[in-house]
């Protein structure tokens, strides 16, 4: 699973500027002294310009030539064509739809299936569940292509045990990932299975610090279950939600390593997402500038996505 | 865990991270100054095919002492979307096995990835181990804009053609008779499923045999000179031919009719063999490069025959050619030397090897190979003849450099009745016209 | 008892249940899978939970000599200690560096470093992977250490900033006037006091190494500098029809990952619901 993107990045900057002033030591004048923070940002500051900065660079104007990534002098600039293709794009069109379509099996439904227990575990004060949380926490800590590769075998509809036990029940089923209409549901089911633990164990640890006070008080004014969920437990959670949305949200839109190990975008285009038909086009089809352009503009979707969520969480800020 | 384990933890981490990462980096500066190494990737990943070029790497090795001949077996599909890019960055081999046509040899040639092989050619021989009918799909021009014809680029080991391997057991049991029509044919598969046998097993989940079958099937409506002209791309074929769509209806029909494995779409096209010759179907779809692990797991209890015509006569072009044939990358290190390793994979040696395993080298098979009733005899005299006959097809996806992606995109949406046949060609054909504009 | 406390034991029990369904659910496709990597390929297609008649153990030495798996362990090994290390250093000095002094330029650079949060690795890798061709680094440990070390800053900076500013200030203070050098307070007074938020953060970064697919896949083509999530890809690619032994590929490598998280447990799940809801 992807790096959690920490909430409001914004934030953290203009707190940078203004909160709590660093200490300043005492007068110690001399080139050294004033050099001191910016050496102890060196080494980082050159790995980073190098490997990250100068390449992120690199991909916007990447993204403004056709390129086929062979020699340098091939490289014609050709300003915002590879946008407007990429817009008009059929295949790239899917793709996004794709990861879209992605959002309520990788997003939503394992917000429900983990709230919704952690809540009924705190509210029964259940005891003894630190094991089982174990358990579920465990498909999160796995590398997408594991899970794809597990669950690929399982699904699997001649060798695998779930089309096995689902024959000897009587059902005739799918072939799953093989199945037009079942492949995109199932890659989201599979990536809702690796999700779900991780929610759960985040709103756990979250509803512990909401004050039980705050239960008292609701439950006094005559509130039952469901309204002290809604007035005190969900806004309560409001970070672990946040964060719970947007960790997933990106896992949707990048999807990338499930898919590749399990359907490789099949079939036919049935489970096409834009992390996958970027590296296709870039490197597959040698198009290295349309490709960046893709990527330029799934990292621009991922970006408005995890704003948009913020935005949307914020505004529960009473 | 207390703090001081975690601290020890850390402590022997940073060592061992220094450690490791110098040794790493110092493997890395030797074996980049190692020169004497060769390297060649094909598609032979599995045994008993792997093993082959395997021994032959061995005995080239210790044949020019100190060198080492390293041996990389790939998915086709993987292989198709590494190499070209592996040769850019220098990452590369000596020697690959380069798909044929527009879908690999082409763009390779134009982009001086791999060198011709003229020379090399005429010093070997090479040009003499198959019929010049064959001998057309590893040429192009020299300028790499014409498929079939000019000079040399690559060497096939082996031959392929696609066929039927059928269980004799099951046939005999159900009275059942290697089909001589298409006809025929389509009536023994529906026997078979009245019978409650699966009748035919492949699968396309990783997309490869969808061409297969397709093709197998346009093979029995086509002809050898619209299919050369498609494939070698002279201009005046196009996809929107009547043997297409007949084609493109009749694989519906069969897949209608149940003639297909059950769950064919959720299975990779090599795990239908293992259950072919766990006796779980009666006929297998497949390759001769498969007959090798046919042969390993089921003897001559297999037989093989290829696609029959229809009852009304007409020849048959069965899916097939050349191996994928070994070139030369334009950043091999020694040319002549890559040149040597690809003479010893078609030497006569090399030849025997693959016949002792039961599969299908370069080239047109001696009768004394060929022993009645067994497996590799069926193979071997169905080859034959199909040389004979001038009736080896071709791979569709040769057409285009990314005709795989199309073809095998628009088959699955055929199969699963997103498309009908009409809208089928058509698509195929606007993107075959397309690739003519580039 | 009342139906209210009976109501509440059977409320109690359903949602154990339900807790189990959910962990079951969550953990049995790794089972499975490991009972599989031990039958032959004919066991696996007669029954599910059956056993197999012998343990076929030469399923796992297949994967791992055929297969490869001990090279990509090793590689994998070398990496996310190799990345882990260097991060937790450089972020360690950046947090710092942020925390403690005040300099002209610190907003623009505290706003560069975090640039990574936003630039996902798919809008890199394309020109990273030229970059690579153009220094030589391709098929080498090194394309995939450095690249990963520069991922890993902005997230590192930022919660060893936050680390360092919640000490409180005295602590450093003390240290500045009892004439230490601003180094040595780093690594003798903050650091040690970081410690646990430092130890997450690490845990964190070694499985997102660890776990790292797409730039291995990319940069590295040679199997000997290949990963293990690369590696397993590869290997389900040759093996597909033999699923035992793919299994078997696949339980080499989650076992490890098992273990350190029983290993770590507490201060994984800390760290991952702390540091990403802390921001």
């Amino acid at each position: 699973m992807q790096a959690p993107s920490t909430p409001d990045p914004l934030k953290q900057i203009t707190g940078a500027a203004t909160s709590a002033a660093p200490v300043t030591p005492p007068a110690r004048h001399g080139i050294l002294a004033r050099l001191e923070p910016y050496l102890y940002l060196l080494p980082a500051f050159l790995v980073f310009t190098v490997f990250l900065a100068l390449p992120a660079f690199g991909s916007v104007i990447l993204s403004l030539t056709s390129w086929n990534g062979v020699s340098w002098d091939t490289a014609t600039f050709i300003g915002l064509e590879n946008y407007i293709d990429a817009i008009t794009d059929r295949r790239f069109q899917i793709a996004f739809w794709h990861n879209i379509v992605l959002i309520p099996y990788f997003v939503l439904l394992p917000l429900l299936l983990g709230l919704i227990p952690a809540a009924v575990v705190h509210q029964l004060k259940l005891r003894g569940a630190r094991w089982l949380q174990a358990g579920l926490f465990l498909p999160y800590i796995m590398p997408g292509v594991l899970i794809g590769v597990v669950w690929a075998w399982i699904l699997n509809p001649i060798f695998g045990p779930v089309n096995k036990i689902l024959k000897n029940m009587g059902f005739s089923p799918p072939t799953w990932l093989g199945d037009f209409t079942w492949a995109l549901p199932t890659v989201g089911m599979i990536g809702a299975w690796a999700a779900y633990g991780f929610c759960y164990v985040i709103f756990i640890a979250g509803l512990q610090k909401i004050p039980s006070e705050l239960y008292e008080a609701v439950r006094l004014d005559g509130a039952n279950t469901f309204q002290e969920f809604m007035t005190v437990t969900v806004p309560g959670l409001r970070r672990e939600i946040a964060v719970v949305l947007s960790v997933n949200l990106i896992n949707a839109l990048r999807a990338f390593d499930i898919i590749k190990a399990t359907t490789d975008g099949g079939p036919g285009d049935q489970t096409q997402v834009m992390a996958l038909y970027m590296i296709n086009t870039a490197f597959g089809a040698n198009r290295a500038g349309y490709g960046t352009a893709i990527a330029v503009l799934l990292a621009l979707i991922t970006l408005i996505g995890s704003m948009l969520v913020l935005r949307f969480m914020g505004e529960d800020d009473a | 865990m207390t703090l001081d384990r975690r601290e020890l933890l850390k402590r022997s981490g940073m060592i061992s991270a220094g450690l490791a990462i110098g040794a790493s980096a110092a493997t890395h500066t030797v074996a980049a100054q190692e020169e004497d190494s060769l390297v060649f990737w094909d598609t032979l990943n599995s045994p008993p095919r792997s093993e082959i070029v395997e021994n032959i790497a061995a005995e080239f090795s210790t044949a020019h002492d100190g060198i080492t001949v390293e041996h990389r077996g790939w998915t086709s599909e993987e292989l198709v979307n590494t190499l070209p890019r592996s040769v850019e960055g220098d990452q590369g081999p000596d020697v690959a096995q380069v798909n044929n046509g527009e879908a690999l040899t082409g763009p390779m040639i134009r982009a001086g990835q791999i060198i011709p092989l003229k020379d090399y050619a005429a010093e070997y021989g090479w040009d003499e181990l198959i019929p010049p009918g064959l001998l057309a799909r590893n040429m192009y021009s020299a300028d790499g804009t014409t498929f079939g014809e000019g000079e040399l680029w690559g060497v096939s080991a082996e031959s392929e053609i696609v066929g039927f391997y059928y269980n004799r057991q099951i046939f005999a049991d159900n009275n059942l008779e290697v089909p001589t029509t298409f006809e025929e044919f389509e009536t023994l598969l529906a026997a078979l499923r009245e019978a409650g046998i699966e009748p035919l097993l492949f699968g396309t989940l990783d997309k490869w045999q969808a061409i297969h079958i397709f093709g197998e099937i346009q093979g029995t409506y086509t002809t050898r000179e619209y299919l050369d002209n498609l494939i070698y791309r002279r201009g005046d074929a196009s996809f929107e031919d009547q043997s297409m769509i007949d084609a493109a209806d009749k694989l519906v029909e069969w897949k209608n009719n149940n003639f297909f494995l059950d769950g064919f779409e959720g299975i990779n096209g090599d795990d239908a063999t293992p259950l072919f010759t766990s006796g779980a179907g009666a006929i297998l779809m497949q390759g001769s490069w498969a007959a090798g692990q046919v042969t390993t797991d089921m003897g001559d209890e297999a037989g093989f025959f290829l696609m029959p015509p229809h009852a009304d006569g007409g020849t048959v072009l069965s899916v097939g050619g050349v191996g994928i044939p070994y070139s030369i990358t334009s950043n091999a290190e020694n040319p002549d030397l890559s040149a040597e390793l690809i003479n010893a994979l078609v030497s006569e040696e090399a030849f025997n090897a693959f016949i002792d395993a039961g599969l299908l080298p370069a080239g047109e098979i001696p009768e004394d190979k060929i022993t009645a009733d067994t497996l590799s005899g069926d193979l071997y005299s169905n080859w034959n003849q199909a040389l004979a006959d001038d009736a080896v097809g071709h791979y569709l996806d040769w057409a285009t450099p990314d005709f795989y992606d199309i073809l095998t995109g628009e088959l699955q949406k055929l199969l699963a009745g997103e498309v009908d046949a009409e809208a089928f060609t058509k698509a195929l054909q606007e993107a075959y016209a397309s690739s003519f504009d580039s | 008892m009342s139906i209210r406390s009976a109501w509440g034991n059977l409320s109690r029990s359903i949602v154990y249940l339900v807790l189990m369904l959910g962990c079951v659910i969550a953990i049995a496709p790794f089972v499975v899978t490991i009972l599989a990597s031990l039958k032959t390929t004919g066991e696996l297609v007669q029954g599910i939970f059956s056993l197999p008649e012998e343990a076929q153990w030469k399923n796992y030495v297949q994967a791992w000599n055929d297969g490869h798996f001990s090279r990509f362990f090793l590689n994998s090994i070398i990496v996310a200690v190799g990345v882990v290390i260097p991060s937790i250093v450089f972020s360690t000095m950046t947090g710092y560096a942020f925390a403690r002094f005040r300099f002209k330029g610190s907003g623009i650079l505290f706003a560069f470093f975090l640039l990574g949060l936003v630039v996902p690795l798919q809008a890199l890798v394309v020109p990273l992977y030229y970059l690579l061709r153009e220094m030589g680094l391709l098929d080498s440990l090194w394309a995939l250490i450095l690249p990963q070390i520069a991922m890993s800053m902005s997230f590192g900076t930022l919660l060893m900033r936050q680390a360092f500013l919640s000490i409180p200030r005295e602590i450093m203070e003390a240290s500045i006037v009892d004439g230490a050098s601003s180094w040595t307070t780093l690594w003798q007074v903050m650091y040690p006091l970081a410690r646990p938020m430092i130890g997450t953060t690490a845990l964190m970064f070694f499985i997102w190494t660890w776990n790292e697919f797409l730039l291995p896949l990319v940069v590295n083509i040679d199997p000997k500098y290949q990963t293990l999530p690369v590696g397993l890809l590869y290997f389900q690619q040759r093996w597909t029809s033999n699923i035992p032994v793919v299994a078997a590929g696949a339980t080499i490598i989650f076992l490890p990952l098992v273990a350190m998280f029983l290993l770590f447990q507490r201060q994984l799940v800390e760290g991952i619901t702390q540091g990403a809801v802390k921001g």
